[in-house]
């Protein structure tokens, strides 16, 4: 999978010099020295030669329909978005191009590790520079944006301004004492122990792509699914966690992309606390246009419901195969869209019938909480079996468990 | 040195200390493998 460890001296020894280099320097040198180390953590540690040139050409590519864009050009904008999107799509090797190219068509040259995390990054700021909301912009703090080392390979997904004004020191990632310092190196030791202690224990009990599930009793295969759930909070947030100390020491802190989510009381509220960075920019860019698209329409003018839940499936979809090529992240997009729709309904259901003060009393009730803490965790560790296996076993796995 | 501080020293001394013991030298990444 991965190919590269947080513990590599390579990586550490690249962060201990962004941290002093970046500290030490102002202005255009400081600038010019992250762009290097960027493309060399990224060559030598994270991508390869390969996978670097790859992603400096797309981040290229993306340059060129943002500056256009922030010149005004609506071309910019409307034939950029879908050539990104088709690009990218044909760049990560999706399953479905396989049914509709001739194989002599198909390649896996370009597919590299964060693509997807860079894509996002780059149509948001091509959105809001067609939307004239991307403010001040340069070629090196775009380049060091996008292919900003510790963000680079899983996220968390910043939004250009905020690493903007942090780097520019319009804001300030860290307050400027050793305490907060301190606490961010505390923060990277933490998520290495997520990500390289805890999540191991962990992953010896999860399901696995190659498992027999005949083999399986119902119970151990239960044990597996919710395994798998720890194990991937564990090993993602860890890494988030490394990344966020790492980007607060040198001065640009990611984004938070986690709040307990073991405690989410719904599937709404599970995606307020799972890889929040992601949530934020499907809301941005997908729900809300097209919840506001339908609202628009006549039909659906005074039917809210329904355009919320049309919204959150086509939102839920993207992010399935945003995650993933194949038709199993559809699945689990699906499924997450099912999750929303139903948890949506239930919730407008009871307030029209109790209205809004019962049905936060009922709510705050203990036994209500837990239940809806029991149900979420079941809910998402079945969809994540679709992050393991392919749809059909997914499937088969879910129907041992419940037949 | 202050109370916190010196707290927080102790803490990244347990943490590294656990590392040590406990950390596997590589794992994937599963967001980086779809």
């Amino acid at each position: 999978m991965s190919g590269f460890s947080l513990l590599s001296i390579g990586i550490l020894g690249s962060s201990v010099a962004a941290i002093v280099l970046l500290g030490a320097t102002k202005g255009r040198l400081r600038a010019v020295l992250f762009l290097a180390i960027n493309l060399a953590v990224l060559g030598r540690y994270v991508l390869g030669v390969r996978g670097t040139l790859v992603a400096v050409g797309f981040a290229v590519i993306g340059f060129v329909l943002v500056e256009l864009a922030r010149r005004g050009r609506k071309q910019a904008m409307t034939f950029g978005a879908p050539l990104l999107i088709v690009l990218f799509i044909y760049m990560q090797d999706y399953e479905l191009l396989h049914f509709v190219l001739p194989d002599s068509m198909l390649t896996r040259i370009f597919v590299t590790v964060g693509l997807s995390f860079l894509f996002f990054k780059i149509l948001h700021c091509l959105i809001e520079a067609a939307s004239g909301t991307l403010g001040r912009f340069g070629p090196i703090d775009y380049f060091n944006y996008a292919l900003n080392f510790t963000t680079f390979a899983m996220g968390p997904i910043q939004r250009f301004g905020d690493f903007r004004d942090q780097w520019d020191g319009t804001t300030r990632a860290i307050p400027p004492t050793l305490v907060a310092h301190l606490d961010a190196v505390i923060r990277i030791l933490g998520g290495m122990i997520k990500a390289y202690v805890l999540a191991e224990w962990v992953l010896p009990y999860a399901m696995y792509p190659g498992m027999e599930l005949d083999a399986m009793s119902r119970t151990e295969l239960l044990v597996r699914v919710y395994a798998f759930n720890v194990y991937l909070y564990l090993n993602f947030a860890g890494y988030c966690d490394v990344v966020i100390g790492i980007g607060s020491l040198f001065g640009v802190r990611p984004p938070e992309n986690f709040d307990l989510p073991f405690i989410a009381r719904n599937a709404s509220d599970f995606w307020q606390r799972q890889h929040i960075s992601l949530t934020k920019w499907l809301t941005d860019y997908v729900f809300t246009p097209t919840f506001r698209w339908f609202l628009r329409q006549d039909s659906m003018r005074t039917r809210a419901l329904l355009s919320a839940n049309i919204a959150l499936v086509v939102t839920m979809f993207v992010s399935g195969i945003w995650h993933g090529t194949t038709m199993n992240f559809l699945v689990f997009g699906l499924l997450h869209g099912l999750y929303q729709v139903v948890y949506r309904t239930w919730d407008s259901v009871l307030q029209k019938k109790w209205g809004k003060k019962k049905l936060r009393k009922f709510r705050e009730k203990w036994w209500v909480h837990g239940l809806g803490i029991v149900i979420t965790f079941n809910a998402v560790s079945f969809a994540f079996v679709f992050f393991q296996l392919d749809a059909k076993k997914g499937f088969e796995l879910l129907w041992r468990i419940v037949s | 040195m202050s109370r916190p501080v010196l707290l927080r020293l102790l803490l990244i001394a347990v943490m590294l200390f656990v590392l040590l013991l406990f950390a596997k030298a590589e794992v994937d990444f599963v967001y980086t493998g779809f």
